[in-house]
């Protein structure tokens, strides 16, 4: 998979599970291993910096009248293929999303302690 | 020795493994020299694409020579790959190998067929050689002209069996290779691209070499010969002095549930009303 940047990297890909039919895929399923898509055909990921930035830009805001003096934030990533090669990256998937922030200030006069707020959250 | 014995040694003999630079991705099979077959899907529908086939201690090394149809970007994430999904490996450098016996028409309804691929169905860690049993029971229509699959039923397909051989155990012939499941997890069977357009799609490569490779080549059909042969526990049975009425044989419960639990086998027998379950 190429990134914005040009670099390549490589994905491992899991089939969806199906709800419905307790992961198991609905009908009739060309049988190889691993997903179909050759190792020759180069899958562009054109959301991919738009979806961290987007992150990082929500979380800087939401924190920026307390000012931390660091800020690092966790996050996951799913990368999604759909029918018709459709890539998509979502920061929020399901109910099993979740961001960790992680603020921390050094000034004498800020706090005493280093403070450390988790968030988590889903749509 | 059994039929299945004799058809699992014949499958054995033509079928590989095969990995491309990803790893390992399903079967293929030899249909001619320096040609082997395989899904399309398996090899991404990519053409040029390297590829390494392998069979216990031997490996092939070639390229992807010809796929039908190619990938295309509308059908990249699609369910089941066009039809026909098949692709033509040239061999580039291995040891000298046997070729399947590519059947010329189509088989009877009903046919035991056998296959031969490589799965990971022991350990998904591991690719084994797996080989599975079906009926055939109808064909499917494409919507691409005179691309008529064969259904199989009575038997389960695996991940890894797309590319693989399917024998017909009666005859000893190639009758297509297998490419889709029915449905993953049961024995509803799966699809099967017949050896006859195999043949056709690709006459002088492998319809024509295919040919030459069995008439300069008789030991495929040797063994195949003794297929023909009746099994002696099914002569005793006919030439015993009651009426033999028939038998019924097939996963009974699975024709109703579409998962295997038990097999029914059912003879009748001489007059005294022998009957054995």
């Amino acid at each position: 998979m190429m990134l914005p940047s040009g670099d390549l990297i490589w994905v491992r890909v899991e089939a969806a599970e199906p709800a419905a039919t307790g992961g198991q895929a609905a009908g009739p399923t060309d049988v190889a291993l691993g997903q179909r898509t050759g190792p020759s055909v180069v899958l562009h990921l054109p959301g991919f910096a738009q979806t961290v930035r987007g992150v990082v830009t929500s979380v800087r805001q939401a924190l920026d009248e307390h000012r931390p003096d660091s800020l690092a934030v966790e996050f996951g990533l799913e990368i999604v293929m759909r029918a018709g090669g459709l890539l998509s990256v979502l920061a929020e998937v399901g109910a099993t999303a979740q961001i960790r922030v992680t603020a921390s200030w050094d000034r004498r006069d800020a706090a005493t302690q280093p403070f450390r707020h988790h968030e988590s959250g889903s749509k | 020795m059994k039929r299945e014995d004799i058809a699992r040694h014949l499958l054995a003999s033509c079928s590989a493994r095969l990995d491309t630079d990803a790893g390992p991705r399903g079967t293929a099979f030899f249909v001619a020299p320096g040609y082997a077959i395989t899904a399309a899907h398996v090899i991404g529908g990519t053409a040029g694409l390297p590829v390494w086939l392998s069979e216990e201690s031997q490996t092939w090394s070639g390229h992807v020579a010809d796929v039908l149809p190619p990938l295309a970007s509308e059908i990249v994430g699609t369910s089941l790959y066009p039809a026909p999904d098949i692709a033509l490996i040239k061999i580039d450098d291995g040891p000298a190998h046997a070729c399947a016996l590519l059947a010329g028409q189509l088989p009877e309804p009903g046919a035991r067929v056998m296959t031969r691929g490589h799965t990971d169905t022991f350990d998904q860690q591991a690719v084994t050689a797996e080989t599975e049993s079906f009926r055939l029971t109808g064909t499917l229509e494409t919507p691409v002209p005179g691309c008529t699959l064969l259904k199989l039923g009575l038997g389960e397909v695996a991940q890894g069996m797309s590319g693989a051989p399917v024998v017909e155990l009666s005859s000893g012939d190639v009758i297509g290779m297998l490419r889709t499941t029915r449905q993953l997890g049961s024995n509803l069977g799966g699809w099967v691209v017949p050896a006859d357009l195999i043949r056709t799609t690709w006459p002088d490569e492998i319809g024509l070499a295919n040919d030459r490779f069995h008439q300069g080549d008789s030991r495929w059909r040797d063994a195949a010969s003794r297929l023909r042969v009746r099994s002696p526990s099914k002569e005793g049975t006919q030439a015993g002095s009651g009426l033999s009425i028939g038998s019924v044989e097939g996963d009974v419960i699975s024709m109703i549930t579409g998962g295997t639990i038990g097999t029914v086998n059912i003879e009748y027998g001489p007059a005294k009303g022998r009957r054995r379950e």
